[in-house]
């Protein structure tokens, strides 16, 4: 028995608005099989072949495009310019149905060779068939799963479009340049990292300009405020530095590293005396409140006045009184034996 | 949620004062990162909450969230500062710790400088690849390698049997100055 030549051919095409609809298979379709209407493989006795298909197409789907894979018999066939086959889209109400609705299907291009998920189709399966058997009927699903076959590691995709399918997904911008630029705030605290706004690091001549440290004298004479707002300045710059020296290095942008460590060290030199004129602050508090301990005139206790001068003087009296005077303060000729009877004092 | 966020002003704060810190942070380029994130090189002894409270206190930036992670060195023969490194002393220099911060106003860094007049760059670069060559020589592998201006034999010969060039003595041939001269004919011995 000599078995008829097949070939496969795609036809696609698109409802409007049907909610059921009856598939119409021209004479010369053998088999057919599609993603939107086939569920099951119709056989077809001999060459001519007729066959209704009840459609299920989706109520809330306004346009619902239908791809067919449909086996013909005769390769004539399939360069005739629209294969016989048809959608007819029946509703209850024959008003509302759209002009649109039944769209012929068209044969978009011939293929000598099936797809390869077709394979399965193209090879009669071996079917047991016996009065007794006790499977399920084969026009029954294997499940009632609605969501059998759907795969994500497989990238099936779902079996019904949603409400995104409409949508593009959004593509990467891969080249830089074509990305939209960031709004930077001008107020922005992260300047603070930088020199300039134009450059990510200084050249070496303005890195090399700037002038001395502070020396600790200047220092001695500074409020705590102005010593501790003046090492916070010392931070931030010493941020900024390593930032550029950072970035000079990692481009490789050539001279530089010299005079940004010179700037550094004028910057540790002020945080070094700002810390020495502290501690000299510190040991002369230490000092001054042992001194206290053994003052008449001050009180420590905190109780009433801190400092009462005992004898005072007058600046007038005193210098009238200057030839023929005595001491008037013997704070440190008292202090002074006291001091000498304690001991490391 | 966003508009908690939004109308937090500042992070909760740690309490303990700290006067005078005395380390740096390194501002990170970081391209791949979005422009919410910076990224930062710190100390290692710096936490997440020091780090959130330095940049709100001395920058005033609020960090949504940080997260930090600590990059080991590679170890290496002898330390980076020794002025002839020593083999087979081996040493792991100081991990790099960094830290991602998470910010709510995006930043982006000022653009690289096309052009490197300003660093002397070709001068820097010509001094390296001498300081290279010049490295190289002290190698003990050195006098293995055919000379860097020199071709390789097999090529000089080739070119001397085509006749591209001419057979000319090395500078270490013996150069005939004729018969030896007594310079000192005059000493008594």
């Amino acid at each position: 028995m000599e078995t008829p030549k097949l070939f496969w051919t795609r036809a696609v095409g698109s409802t409007d608005g049907g909610c059921s609809g009856v598939v119409t298979i021209g004479p010369h379709a053998v088999k057919w099989q599609g993603e939107a209407v086939a569920t099951e493989v119709q056989e077809a006795s001999g060459v001519i072949a007729t066959s209704n298909k009840n459609l299920n197409l989706e109520e809330s789907c306004v346009t619902r495009s239908c791809e067919l894979w449909v086996l013909l018999d005769r390769p004539e066939h399939v360069k005739l310019d629209a294969l016989p086959l048809k959608i007819q889209v029946s509703m209850s109400t024959p008003t509302a149905m759209r002009p649109t609705a039944g769209q012929l299907f068209k044969a978009i291009r011939m293929q000598h060779v099936p797809p390869t998920f077709l394979l399965p189709s193209l090879v009669p399966p071996a079917q047991q068939s016996y009065p007794f058997s006790s499977t399920t009927h084969n026009s029954y699903p294997r499940d009632y799963n609605r969501q059998r076959g759907v795969s994500s590691q497989r990238r099936t995709g779902l079996r019904q479009p949603v409400s995104v399918s409409k949508t593009p997904l959004p593509k990467p911008v891969l080249d830089p340049k074509k990305r939209s630029k960031v709004e930077v705030d001008e107020n922005h605290g992260l300047w603070q990292f930088f020199h300039s706004k134009e450059k990510p690091m200084n050249t070496p001549e303005e890195d090399y300009a700037h002038g001395r440290s502070w020396s600790v004298e200047e220092l001695r004479q500074k409020s705590w405020e102005d010593l501790h707002s003046l090492w916070w300045v010392c931070c931030k710059e010493r941020n900024r530095i390593a930032t550029g020296s950072y970035e000079r290095n990692r481009l490789n942008a050539g001279y530089g590293d010299a005079e940004a460590r010179g700037r550094d060290a004028a910057v540790r030199v002020t945080m070094r005396a700002i810390k020495q004129a502290l501690t000299e602050r510190y040991y002369s508090w230490i000092e001054a409140e042992k001194v206290a301990k053994s003052d008449p005139e001050v009180d420590l206790s905190g109780k009433g006045p801190a400092y009462t001068p005992r004898d005072f003087v007058d600046e007038d009296l005193l210098e009238e009184e200057l030839p023929s005077s005595k001491p008037e303060i013997p704070l440190q000729s008292e202090v002074k034996p006291d001091e000498r009877a304690v001991p490391n004092a | 949620m966003a508009s908690q966020s939004i109308a937090r002003k500042a992070p909760r704060l740690g309490k303990k004062q700290i006067f005078m810190p005395n380390f740096t942070l390194t501002l990170l380029r970081t391209p791949q990162l979005p422009p919410t994130f910076a990224s930062f090189i710190v100390p290692l002894n710096l936490n997440k909450l020091d780090l959130r409270d330095y940049l709100w206190n001395a920058y005033g930036i609020p960090v949504r969230g940080v997260r930090s992670y600590i990059q080991m060195q590679k170890i290496r023969q002898d330390k980076a500062n020794a002025k002839r490194p020593s083999p087979r002393r081996w040493f792991r220099p100081r991990s790099i710790k960094k830290m991602m911060v998470e910010m709510e106003q995006p930043f982006v860094w000022p653009e690289e400088p096309e052009n490197f007049d300003l660093w002397d760059k070709s001068t820097f670069d010509a001094a390296q690849k001498d300081r290279e060559e010049t490295e190289s020589s002290f190698r003990p592998d050195y006098r293995e390698k055919p000379a860097s201006d020199r071709g390789s034999i097999a090529e000089q010969a080739k070119a001397l049997l085509r006749g591209e060039e001419k057979w000319k003595p090395s500078l270490n041939d013996w150069e005939d100055d004729g018969d030896a001269v007594e310079v000192e004919q005059n000493v008594k011995i």
